[in-house]
């Protein structure tokens, strides 16, 4: 089992959409996967249409009450199940706050789903909190997408650094990779392709070659309340996240 | 050689892993817009596909509870693998390539949940039928699935049902419910509802026991030999049926040695050619002396005819283990020694093939077959002198040959000493050989669990003698391999190298394996198991 968060510390960059889609390849290609929507926003629950409710709320689960596998429900696309969002999460913070050795409970409630999933998608809410610590300990893939800007190589340093400075022992003792992709890519704009020539340079290894572009068939996924596989699959951004995928799948054939 | 020193399956790793809620099957009368109409559910187009269930020839998925079952149709393709109990889906593919080996299964649900449960046999399809699906999905309030009805109408398949009874008339229709995780309730109010206002019937059978081809049965190993005796019998005709039994074997794996998914095929064939040697062997003076001339040859010719293919094949199924046992050999040394061994068996396989196409052994096979359903006084003339014993009780015969053979082990194994010449040791094997070929074959008159016993004793000394020779012919072989190699230009000398070294290897292990043979002898001829043998042939006992 392999678990991947789609993170970063700006909303509206595509995370949810990610976590999506890409959790809809890895699914088609037979994994079991879980989806695991941890912002109280519920895009993604809401995408999968499910309704947004955790019975007994994030405190069931933070308790440890109630396993993940409980809290999972199927989803339209076959082999992907959903644990949905709970606007309750947004207690989620300190409720970890008064729990002990708080920042390893989402690993310890992701570990017993090993015999029953190959991959769970964790998709993060905007933020730097007690549940992002958690996220990067239970995590082995932070992906991470970036809008090319002026501002990305500095945004992809920060988070580096806040990734880094999270683990008192040092990049090389992280136990989990940074994958960075670049999100709402406009290939008509000199910025955003020269962005896209410097920040791989910069750091060698870290940028994915697939990019989604800027499409609107994206933002249709809120209409359509699926993944884009599932009514646009020959489109470029369809492509875009089926490739993203199989790049993903590469590094880790055997999860 | 013996069978491949393969490991058995492991259990199906990772095929327990999450199975979906439980799913319900059903017989149905009703139409799928009738169903729909009752259940709320929305019904799309009826689609045909073709389905292929793939399983080992042998039956290993099914033996684990699970069926893989793969659909194709001009929409769509798709390979689902469920439990046969429970119907419950431990995953879905789409548009996927069908692996056939346990070796080519890519990294992926394939390979996680069915590479444990292969071993060295490869998928071949097992059962087909023709179906007409139609999907009814039963949605919530916000559009999302909580249950499926699959509705599918069979066709039955040409091929279906040979050599067996007639098969039961076909259902209507056959209803799949496939509940969605979290929505079990709604799954079981579903069933619940299918069965008492839609006159919908539980369907109890797997529909692979109706739909398996090639005369397989599921979770039957066609290899396996399935012989049953009544005390009593005429020897003749308890002949005759295991003949025919061990011709059965032979024919179902025949067809399958052109395309030789795996090695099993040749290897279950042979064994079942082998017993049939050991029977008519045991014959004189119950089949005619003048059958006895024809077919003990014949099948002997047959069994040689696969020798060199079979040895090749366990040389090529072992290959991995002489790496491992040079481990100081580079990577890519044995790689000439590999493709020599292909090459060879290229050739041994094409030569086998076409003696097996000839018209020679078709008419072999039907003059054999010919023989076996003949019986006295009904389509040759009572006896000609030769067959004192025909009528004699199958279980009377059995004793005295068993008996016979026991002793003659027992014999011949007690001269063996530390000087013995190795062939002394070869001729062991063959009348070991012997003895446990007729306790197979009669096995069905004793009793079950001192059969067992004396059993598992011969096998460990067999196990012995087989390891013994098997390591002869290896290293003989090797030798002979090398100065192929030698001749041939471009095999570098680190490749001869480490070809002596595995040799070496085998020569050793066959000196370990002559040290090991005085225990095992001393303990197969112990005085409690000769007794065991003697108790379990004058009780006699049937099959417990
Ligand atoms: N590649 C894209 N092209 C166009 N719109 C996009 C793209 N990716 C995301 N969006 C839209 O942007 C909004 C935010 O995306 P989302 O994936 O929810 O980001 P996050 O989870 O980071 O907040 C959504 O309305 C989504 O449909
Ligand atoms: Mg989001």
């Amino acid at each position: 089992m392999k678990v991947l968060a789609t993170y970063s510390i700006k909303g509206g960059v595509g995370k949810t959409s990610a976590a999506v889609n890409l959790a809809a390849s890895a699914a088609l290609a037979g994994w079991n996967v879980l989806v695991w929507d941890l912002d109280p926003q519920g895009a993604a629950t809401y995408l999968f249409r499910t309704k947004a409710k955790v019975k007994g709320g994030s405190r069931a689960l933070v308790s440890q009450r109630r396993s993940l596998l409980d809290a999972a429900v199927a989803t339209n696309v076959a082999n992907l199940d959903l644990v949905p969002a709970d606007f309750r999460y947004r207690h989620l913070d300190l409720q970890l706050h008064d729990t002990k050795g708080s920042t390893r409970v989402l690993a310890e409630l992701i570990q017993p789903l090993a015999g029953s999933y190959d991959w769970v998608v964790l998709d993060c809410a905007p933020s730097i909190s007690l549940v992002t610590e958690g996220v990067l300990e239970a995590v082995d893939i932070l992906l991470v997408p970036v809008i090319p800007s002026a501002l990305s190589v500095r945004t992809v340093d920060q988070l580096l650094a806040f990734v880094d400075g999270a683990h008192p022992d040092g990049p090389q003792l992280r136990r989990f990779e940074v994958v960075v992709f670049f999100s709402m890519v406009d290939g008509r704009r000199r910025l955003h392709r020269e962005v896209l020539a410097e920040l791989p340079e910069r750091h060698p290894g870290l940028v994915a070659l697939a990019s989604v572009p800027m499409a609107s068939i994206v933002e249709r996924m809120g209409v359509e309340r699926a993944p884009i596989g599932s009514f646009a699959s020959g489109t470029k951004a369809a492509l875009a996240y089926a490739q993203l995928w199989e790049e993903l799948q590469g590094r880790w054939p055997d999860p | 050689m013996g069978r491949a020193h393969t490991q058995p399956a492991d259990p199906p790793e990772g095929a327990s892993t999450k199975p979906g809620p439980v799913a319900f099957t059903f017989i149905a009368t009703a139409s799928a817009a009738k169903l729909a109409a009752r259940v709320g559910g929305r019904a799309g187009r009826p689609f045909e596909v073709e389905r292929t269930w793939l399983d080992t020839f042998d039956w290993r998925l099914w033996n684990q509870g699970l069926a893989l079952e793969v659909d194709r149709g001009p929409a769509l393709n798709s390979a689902t693998l469920r439990s046969t109990g429970d119907h419950r889906v431990h995953w879905v593919q789409r548009d996927g390539e069908v692996p056939v080996c346990a070796e080519d299964l890519p990294p992926g649900p394939w390979r996680r949940s069915l590479a444990g449960v292969l071993g060295i046999r490869a998928l071949v399809p097992v059962g087909s039928e023709q179906v007409q699906k139609t999907e009814i999905v039963c949605a919530d309030g916000e559009g999302k699935t909580v249950a499926t009805l699959m509705w599918e109408r069979v066709g039955s398949r040409p091929d279906q049902g040979q050599g067996r009874e007639r098969p039961a008339p076909r259902p209507v229709a056959r209803v799949r419910l496939i509940p969605a995780r979290g929505y079990d309730r709604t799954a079981r109010e579903l069933a619940a509802l299918l069965v008492e206002h839609a006159g919908l019937v539980p369907e109890t059978a797997h529909p692979l026991e109706q739909a398996a081809t090639h005369g397989l049965r599921p979770g039957q190993d066609p290899g396996k030999l399935r012989l049953v005796l009544a005390p009593g019998m005429r020897a003749d005709d308890a002949l005759r049926h295991m003949l025919s039994t061990l011709f059965a074997v032979m024919g179902a794996n025949e067809p399958w040695l052109a395309s030789a998914p795996d090695t099993e095929f040749l290897h279950d064939y042979r064994v079942a050619l082998r017993r049939s040697r050991s029977v008519l062997k045991q014959a004189r003076g119950i089949l005619p002396q003048e059958a006895l001339d024809e077919w003990r040859p014949a099948l002997r010719d047959l069994q040689v005819r696969t020798n060199a293919h079979r040895d090749l094949d366990v040389f090529l199924l072992e290959f991995d283990g002489y790496r491992a046992a040079v481990p100081q050999v580079g990577e890519g040394d044995l790689e000439p020694l590999r493709n020599l061994l292909l090459r060879h068996r290229r050739v041994e396989h094409a030569a086998l093939m076409s003696y097996l196409d000839s018209e020679e052994h078709r008419s072999l096979l039907a003059r054999y077959r010919a023989f076996l359903s003949s019986r006295a006084g009904q389509d040759r003339p009572v006896s000609d002198g030769s067959t004192p014993d025909e009528t004699r009780p199958v279980d009377a015969v059995a004793a005295g040959r068993i008996r016979r053979a026991h002793r003659r082990l027992l014999r011949s194994g007690a001269a063996i000493g530390d000087a013995s010449p190795a062939e002394a040791l070869h001729e062991l094997r063959i009348s070991g050989k012997e003895l446990r070929y007729l306790l197979e074959l009669y096995g069905s008159l004793y009793d079950r669990a001192v059969l067992g016993g004396v059993v598992r004793e011969l096998k460990a000394l067999q196990d012995n003698l087989g390891e013994f020779q098997d390591c002869e012919i290896h290293a003989q072989r090797l030798h002979e391999y090398a100065s192929e190699l030698r001749a041939t230009a471009d095999v570098p000398t680190s490749s001869l190298m480490a070809v002596a070294l595995v040799a070496q290897v085998f020569i050793d292990r066959q000196a370990q394996a002559r040290a090991a043979f005085a225990g095992r002898f001393t303990a197969f001829a112990s005085r409690h198991n000769v007794r065991l043998l003697d108790r379990m042939l004058t009780k006699g006992g049937g099959p417990g």
